[in-house]
């Protein structure tokens, strides 16, 4: 079985087709970065839209020399904060990734059966984005630290201190929720 | 190692990010200092509990609006190839020397064929007004020399003339029976991925005939191209044919079967019956 990077070689060479494999490999786990970054499904649908038509848009560009993922989280990237450029115009963003988040929750859909999941949810919204993002690239994308360092443009060393610091404060938002503190 | 330094690396340890000796340092480490082992665990339950969250399944639309997308790519590209080849070859009718070379002798008779319409009607539009009848001949002559055209190219060793061939049958409105053997021909034993691709696609708009319906779902058996299985299996339940429902779960018996094949066959299955 061809390998992503193989797969996108070929995207490259304009047998575009091909993009569909790496779809249906991938399409899944970004809406769901997506979806706990933004706690929006339409929104987070027309994110991995977005990205994919961007990586056609793009795919002379693609040279080989990262991992496909770690290039589609970067076009993901982008695509998240043109979004949110478009939303906030006059807001500098910076100022909006380090900012707290709204605590509106995610609709769960399973919530009576579910409820840990739904309150971890919920602590993780509570996480400003800058923290969140890079909690969801290092736990669920199976990225290494030295790619996150690359997407982040920021030192291993960085990455690693802000996992950790994410991880505290999203223990302490799960305690407070779990203990009924609004 | 330090706490501190402990402490830093306890997120790759927890990635399983970390060198193995460095795990062991570290794990070493933990084992005998109490307020590291109390970080670590803290740290640790959160990472273990982060697990607990379920993948979430997005709406159909983002699939479909993808594939459009996809489809919208690949014929924007073809035509541009097909433009590109377009004016090759006029550059290389410059000389009468090089249009008849023998090497492409069906691409001449192609092209012929084309002067043959443009004068017919050219012919027509200047000789007479606009009578119904005389339309619907000219109609009838150009479907008949396109389908000529499509068959001469889709026997051409060159994929890319055998692309145009399939790609001149979307101008086809009654394709005889030997257009659609050809084509049904080109879908089961062309070597080119892309080709078969597009026999898909162009088989599409005559699947109101019995005999693509028939055979269908008997080519997705002979396919070994995950990319074509994926296209007639999306073609198979847009038609909402009864019989691929066989011809899906056969596919699904096959061990080699790749997962995004089976992941659409399945679904495919579900949407049929």
């Amino acid at each position: 079985m061809l390998d992503d990077e193989q797969v996108m070689s070929r995207v490259r060479d304009d047998r575009v087709e091909m993009l569909a494999i790496l779809f249906e490999r991938h399409h899944v786990r970004l809406y769901n970065f997506f979806l706990r970054l933004t706690s929006d499904r339409q929104l987070s649908q027309d994110l991995v839209q977005e990205v994919f038509l961007r990586i056609l848009k793009y795919r002379h560009s693609f040279r080989g020399e990262s991992k496909f993922s770690t290039w589609m989280y970067q076009i993901g990237r982008n695509a998240h904060i043109d979004h949110l450029r478009s939303r906030r115009p006059e807001v500098p963003i910076d100022e909006i990734w380090s900012q707290e988040p709204s605590t509106q929750p995610l609709p769960s859909q399973k919530a009576e059966s579910e409820q840990e999941a739904d309150l971890l949810s919920r602590a993780l919204e509570r996480l400003p984005l800058r923290k969140r993002e890079v909690l969801l690239l290092s736990r669920y994308q199976d990225l290494k630290y030295q790619e996150i360092a690359g997407l982040l443009k920021c030192s291993v060393e960085s990455v690693k201190v802000q996992v950790h610091r994410s991880l505290k404060e999203l223990r302490r938002h799960y305690l407070e929720l779990q203990g009924g503190i609004r | 190692m330090t706490c501190e330094e402990t402490r830093r690396n306890i997120p790759e340890l927890l990635a399983a990010d970390l060198p193995a000796a460095d795990a062991a340092r570290l794990r070493e480490h933990l084992n005998s200092c109490t307020s590291c082992w109390q970080e670590w665990q803290e740290l640790q339950e959160t990472w273990t509990r982060l697990g607990i969250l379920r993948d979430e399944q997005p709406g159909p639309e983002l699939r479909r609006n993808f594939y459009q997308a996809l489809e919208a790519a690949q014929k924007d590209l073809a035509a541009g190839n097909g433009w590109r080849q377009k004016l090759s070859r006029l550059l290389a009718w410059r000389t009468a020397a090089q249009f008849l070379r023998p090497a492409a002798p069906a691409l001449r008779l192609a092209a012929a064929s084309l002067i043959v319409a443009g004068g017919f009607g050219i012919g027509f539009f200047a000789g007479a007004g606009g009578d119904g009848g005389k339309i619907e001949r000219l109609g009838r002559e150009v479907d008949r020399l396109q389908q000529q055209m499509s068959l001469q190219l889709l026997d051409q060793p060159s994929a890319s003339a055998r692309l145009q061939g399939v790609s001149l049958t979307s101008r086809v409105q009654d394709p005889a029976p030997s257009l659609i053997a050809a084509l049904l021909d080109t879908l089961d034993n062309d070597p080119s991925v892309n080709v078969r691709l597009s026999a898909v696609d162009a088989l599409y708009l005559f699947s109101g005939r019995e005999e693509v319906r028939t055979a269908l779902p008997a080519s997705l058996s002979r396919q070994t191209s995950p990319l074509v299985q994926i296209a007639l299996i999306d073609l198979l339940v847009s038609l909402k044919e009864k019989q691929a429902a066989a011809a899906l779960k056969k596919l699904l018996a096959d061990k080699k079967i790749m997962p995004e094949v089976e992941q659409r066959a399945r679904s495919g299955i579900s949407k049929i019956i």
